[in-house]
């Protein structure tokens, strides 16, 4: 249960953590062991490739997170021909940890590539400690060296929620949405458009335009 | 106050993660709630758990309000439950802790807000302050009692315990207002005499510069003006100018030279630099010093000037506090004992070194800072010179290194950076160049009083990622990660973002001429990864010129770069998509317009004219010799590949072309009989021996059958032929590296033989289906005679090495990874072939017929596996190289030998073509790094030495000549191809030479210095050989 549990030793959640997916499967079936000792942590799984990327072109992107020990593409059972996922197997757990933190949601072929740890749930795999990354926040909070778990309080204590969440409306505390207000600025003449103007109709193309640019 | 609505300004966290889960870059993975990740679990959680959870999320999130107003009424509020329960409930205390600390750490921006948080806790109740005060300095001493385990106690991935105290000290320096005495600042000061007696100590013994002492020095330095940011009386100031005189005794490091970290190299005077790398830790006090102002009273920082002035929002909050508080009506201050501080002596102790990211840098290094936007006639990032230029960068690094687990999230701070500090420092987000420039007008005009920023939030964030990404010696995270924080970024609002991209890409592509040679291949990857992501648009029309002019060139760095940059984008995609995107639009005119100057670079041939190559390279392996054979290989080429022979839109299993099986060609009979024995998927090794021998046998009464004096045809091979297979064994063996479960298909064997018989048909010879078909009965059947070849030149061993290995090749032909899984799967068999040594993995596993190899023989063997490798994949270079780097990784050939081809001046392969550079770093990294094999450092120096030598020799300048680069040349001289060779050595001898700068910088600890000494001395040409042995000195 550790490993859906929140440990505030980040000021954000990491990446590199198994997917809702595995984490709803494993609650589904009540069995968070098998999450910790099945996973393999130098297999990743890619999903959402488009049917025509081809091993090499994923060798090049995995290769930019580590050594690849293989790539083993999913085919279609009938045709045998690629059926938009794949295994990445890494020769290091980094290569791995790697590939879930970095390239999730990098574009492969037009395509968002979906990355979880191998939720193939394979007897006999490891669950190795990077899962969670660095150990060493860890072992801050936990780890019988550090300080911080001397302060005793008097526990208990209920009414608390009214007191926190009650008559207040949460709506502006992030609520930024809204034009930064310090805008000084005498230049803007024209309405912003027109500096942006030379963005091309459509197609969803970048452009660098060289009005915006000094070279 | 007004502003035009801008729908593409992301300036909230909703409005980036709003993105994140609609737009691109939404993988499932990709949670964006925090905690509350399951709803359908929400109604399970324990309300304390909640209340934790809340208020840890709101915590993290502090300080992201663009109204300060606001922010300070949610600090307030959101102080209310953490006052209230912060004894009662540990664990809320505990997780409240360890999210401010790590808020602290990895988003130091927010310690002004942060501090805001517990400054009005404390005067609600003092006891939340004094835990935290308490909580940090606990921590701080852990850290420090833990400094030499710190490799196993601390995490892989932060920057380590000096770069991380220094966060905790600004934190604590914020909190000086409730602090009692001069708690923080005593702190400081322990680190300052640390830095300096460190540094002092080190003055004595012969060491140039004690990278430890540095660091803290720039830690404490740079931490300094926090203590002014929420205690401004006089006292407080003096103080803080007692602290700067102090520093001034840091005795400066002596004038050494960095020549080998710098990121460009005048290539010996040759060029301009962009502009003079400066170091860190000589910026940093003059810089403050600069801040203190002549008066010494900090005008320029006190008063918002750089952190956000929130006095006025929360005095009145802190005083109403008070007035409520039972307990005290004053505000409490809290006691921060000094830090136990290891002795200079401990730190000097032999083998002390940093661990952590940072701290290693520090440590190993001189830190240099990297620029990119001073291009411009007014600055859009803070001058590097300046303190608000190094703390902003330092908090941004700050912020990359430690956030590395989240590239979304480190992309967002980066983004909002200008929020968290005084929002007068920078230029509305967003704005543009054009915009820029107009203020910056007005600014000299005088019409804006007083003059406005110019400085643009997205280049400070951009740049500080690019400097991670082209730091020297190495990059802290691998390179990916900050790939993907820029992806992340221009993401969220490509059209802002994409200009400031624009920008750096021309800066590094103008400069190219000057770039490291390592750097190079950095933004070759950085720039293909990055316009993969972004549909492949870049503006291709600004490089047609050179292109153009370059045309007879191959080693000018801009033409090199051009075409290296276009075959990695086409081995993250393909030819046709790429070729697509050499378009210029012309949204006017409402056409495009095709930039074909760029398609001769679809061909990522090896060598220039790929089919040719393997043309020569058949017939000479045939013996070279014979017409009829010449017309046959011609044929096979131009017919059943013609169409593709240099075909951009060929298939990459288009490209392969196996011949040894042609019936018409002699030996294919061998040829076949060492196909099926590959293709069955596992054979003993004594029956592997026995085909070898017979056929080297077979191959060598061909030749001799052949010969004009011997009437008889040949005769069969008399041994035993092995068994052949039936059908469905076949299809087994190279399927083991697919997921699909069908027993009925035959990819492998299938699709080699359509590819061979697509080669063949054309050409009205049988094709080999057929002929597989036919193939038990021709085995043992005497063959129709067959016409007399002139095969007198062909050498048998090297035709058997090239017939094993390509048979091997072509089975697995199926993808990269079914070769490697056949290659593998005959690891021995292999070894056997190239003479390496074999390791049996079992007694049970049957011997090998020993073949006697001498060294030379060994040798050549293995430098024709490296050949014909090249010859298979000569269209495919990187999957060539990849499949070399396994077959090293078996043990199948030495890597000195692919290193030597890379370095051989044939070709300059390791300067001319990108799979080859990427691919002899992975083999130097293994061999060096891993094995510990410092032979093939040795030996890549002295060939680097060997080549400039040659190439100085070819260029007939003297010994004591600076090799002079002609830079431009007239667009009519650009066919004269006498000029352009000495032009393409002239980058050759720099290029060579900035190999070798490279190569020692990286494994300058693998070899003893004089042994490089011994080697650089070899260099002929003194300018170079003076300049090369300077870098002995530097590291």
């Amino acid at each position: 249960m550790e490993l859906v549990e929140e440990n505030y030793n980040h000021s954000t959640e990491r990446l590199d953590k198994p997917s809702q997916y595995l984490i709803r499967k494993a609650i589904r079936r009540q069995n968070f062991e098998n999450i910790e000792k099945s996973l393999n942590p130098k297999t990743v799984y890619i999903g959402n490739l488009s049917h025509f990327t081809t091993e090499e072109q994923l060798h090049e992107l995995f290769l930019k997170c580590g050594a690849i020990d293989r790539i083993i593409m999913g085919l279609d059972r009938n045709k045998l021909t690629p059926c938009g996922f794949c295994f990445v197997i890494y020769k290091h757990e980094q290569g791995s940890l790697n590939a879930i933190k970095f390239l999730q949601g990098t574009i492969l072929d037009s395509q968002n590539l979906e990355i979880d740890l191998d939720p193939g749930f394979r007897e006999g795999r490891q669950f190795g400690r990077g899962v969670y990354g660095g150990q060493a926040q860890h072992d801050f909070a936990q780890g019988g060296g550090a300080p911080g778990n001397g302060f005793r309080g008097r526990g208990g204590g209920g009414g608390f929620r009214g007191n926190f969440r009650g008559g207040r409306g949460r709506g502006n505390f992030r609520g930024r949405g809204g034009p930064r207000g310090n805008f000084r600025g005498n230049f803007r003449g024209g309405p912003r458009g027109a500096f942006r103007g030379g963005s091309f109709g459509g197609g969803g193309r970048r452009d660098f335009e060289p009005h915006d640019d000094q070279f | 106050m007004d502003m035009e609505p801008e729908q593409s300004l992301k300036r909230s966290r909703d409005d980036y993660e709003q993105d994140h889960q609609q737009g691109p870059g939404g993988g499932y993975n990709n949670n964006n709630n925090d905690f509350d990740d399951d709803r359908s679990k929400k109604q399970h959680v324990d309300p304390q758990q909640e209340l934790i959870n809340d208020l840890c999320k709101d915590i993290r999130r502090i300080g992201e309000n663009a109204n300060i107003s606001v922010q300070v009424d949610d600090l307030s509020y959101i102080s209310n439950p953490i006052v209230a329960e912060f004894e009662k409930i540990d664990k809320l205390r505990t997780s409240i802790l360890s999210t401010v600390l790590a808020i602290v750490l990895e988003q130091p921006q927010k310690i002004s807000p942060l501090s805001n948080l517990i400054l009005i806790c404390n005067s609600k109740n003092f006891v939340v302050a004094k835990y935290t005060i308490e909580y940090f300095h606990s921590q701080a001493q852990w850290m420090l009692d833990n400094l030499k385990s710190w490799d196993t106690v601390g995490s892989k991935d932060s920057a380590g315990v000096w770069n991380n105290l220094k966060s905790m000290l600004k934190f604590l320096a914020t909190l000086a207002p409730i602090i009692e005495g001069d708690g923080v600042v005593a702190i400081f000061k322990q680190f300052l005499m640390l830095a300096i007696e460190l540094n002092l100590k080190l003055k004595d013994t012969t060491e140039k510069r004690n990278g430890l002492a540095q660091e803290i020095f720039y830690n404490t330095v740079i931490s300094i003006p926090y203590l002014l940011s929420n205690e401004l009386s006089q006292e407080m100031i003096d103080q803080v100018n007692g602290l700067v005189d102090m520093a001034q005794e840091f005795k400066e490091e002596q004038n050494s030279t960095t020549v080998l970290l710098q990121p460009f190299d005048s290539r010996l005077g040759n060029f301009e630099l962009p502009y003079e790398p400066k170091k860190m830790i000589d910026l940093v006090l003059p810089s403050l010093l600069k801040l203190r102002g002549e008066d010494k009273q900090w005008n320029d920082l006190i008063g918002g000037k750089l952190f956000l002035n929130y006095d006025e929002l929360l005095g009145p909050i802190i005083e109403a506090n008070l007035q409520n508080n039972p307990i005290s009506s004053e505000i409490i201050k809290h006691n921060l004992p000094q830090l136990n501080l290891p002795t200079v002596d401990t730190l000097l102790e032999e083998g002390y070194k940093p661990h952590g990211l940072i701290d290693e840098l520090w440590f190993n290094n001189t830190r240099l800072l990297f620029q990119v936007y001073n291009t411009t006639e007014f600055e859009t990032v803070p001058d590097i010179t300046s303190y608000v230029g190094l703390f902003l960068r330092d908090v941004a690094y700050d912020i990359l290194t430690n956030l590395s687990f989240n590239k979304n999230e480190a992309s967002i701070q980066l983004s909002i950076l200008d929020l968290f500090f005084n929002r007068e420092l920078f230029a509305p987000p967003g704005s543009s160049i054009d915009q820029l420039s107009l203020i910056h007008k007005d600014n000299l005009e005088g019409l804006n009083s007083p003059p406005l920023s110019t400085w643009k939030v997205e280049d400070m964030a951009v740049e500080s990622i690019l400097t991670m990404i082209f730091q020297l010696p190495k990059s802290l995270h691998v390179e990916i990660y900050y790939y993907t924080v820029l992806i992340a970024c221009c993401r969220s609002s490509p059209e802002l973002i994409a200009p400031v991209f624009g920008r750096a890409i021309r800066f590094l592509f103008n400069n190219l001429e000057t770039l490291d040679y390592e750097l190079k291949l950095r933004y070759l990857d950085w720039m293909s990864v990055q316009i993969s992501n972004f549909e492949f648009s870049w503006k291709w029309d600004e490089w047609v010129q050179y292109s153009q002019k370059f045309r007879n060139l191959k080693y000018q760095p801009k033409k090199n770069f051009i075409k290296n940059l276009i075959a990695k984008e086409i081995r993250l995609s393909n030819k046709n998509r790429i070729k697509g995107s050499f378009v210029l639009m012309r949204p006017e005119e409402n056409e495009a317009e095709y930039l074909t100057e760029f398609y001769q670079y679809l061909d990522i041939s090896l060598y220039e004219n790929g089919g040719k190559f393997r043309f020569d390279y058949d017939f000479d392996l045939y013996g070279g010799e014979d017409s009829h054979i010449k017309e046959l290989l011609l044929g096979l080429s131009t017919n059943g590949n013609g169409a593709t022979l240099d075909n951009k839109n060929a298939s990459p299993q288009e490209e392969l072309v196996f011949i040894f099986t042609n019936s018409d060609l002699p030996f294919s009979n061998v040829a076949k009989r060492v196909y099926d024995f590959i293709v069955y998927h596992w054979k003993p090794n004594n029956e592997f021996s026995t085909l070898y021998k017979n056929v080297l046998n077979g191959i060598n009464q061909e030749i001799s059958d052949s010969q004009p004096n011997d009437e008889e045809m040949a005769e069969p091979e008399p041994e035993p032929e092995p068994e052949p297979e039936p059908e469905p064994e076949k299809q087994e063996t190279v399927e083991t590296e697919t997921i699909s479960t069908s027993s009925t298909s035959q990819p492998v064997t299938d699709e080699a033989a359509v590819s061979v018989s697509e080669t063949t048909v054309d050409s009205g010879e049988p094709d080999v289906q057929k002929e597989e078909e036919n193939l038990e009965e021709n085995l043992n059947e005497q063959l129709p005679p067959k016409r007399r070849y002139n095969l007198s030149q062909v050498d048998p061993i090297k035709f058997l090495i090239n017939l094993f290995f390509q048979s091997y090749a072509f089975i697995g032909s199926r993808s990269v990874y079914s070769v490697i899984s056949i290659l593998s799967r005959d690891v021995n068999k292999l070894r056997y072939l190239t003479g390496m040594p074999i390791e049996y993995k079992s007694e049970n596993e049957s011997r090998f017929e020993e073949i006697e190899l001498n060294e030379e023989e060994k040798d050549n063997r293995q430098r024709w596996v490296i050949d014909l490798i090249f010859r298979i994949w000569i269209h495919q270079p990187q999957v060539a190289f990849l499949i070399l780097e396994y077959l090293i990784e078996f043990k199948i050939i030495q890597a000195k030998h692919l290193v030597a081809k890379a370095l051989s001046l044939d070709h300059n392969l390791i300067i001319e073509n990108v799979s080859c550079m990427e691919s002899i770093n992975r083999v130097l990294d293994r061999a060096i790094m891993e094995d510990k094999d410092t032979e093939i450092l040795v030996q890549l120096c002295q060939t680097i030495v060997k080549n400039i030598n040659d190439i100085g020799t070819r260029l007939g300048v003297t010994e004591t000549d600076v090799v002079k680069i002609t830079k431009d040349f007239p667009e009519e001289e650009a066919d004269d191809i006498e000029l352009m060779t000495s032009i393409d050595l002239q980058w050759l001898f720099y290029e060579y030479k900035g190999i070798l700068k490279t190569y020692y910088r990286k494994f300058s600890n693998a070899v003893r210095t004089e042994e490089f000494q011994t080697i650089f001395n070899g260099v002929d040409n003194v300018p170079v050989k003076e300049d090369v042995l300077n870098w002995l000195k530097e590291s």
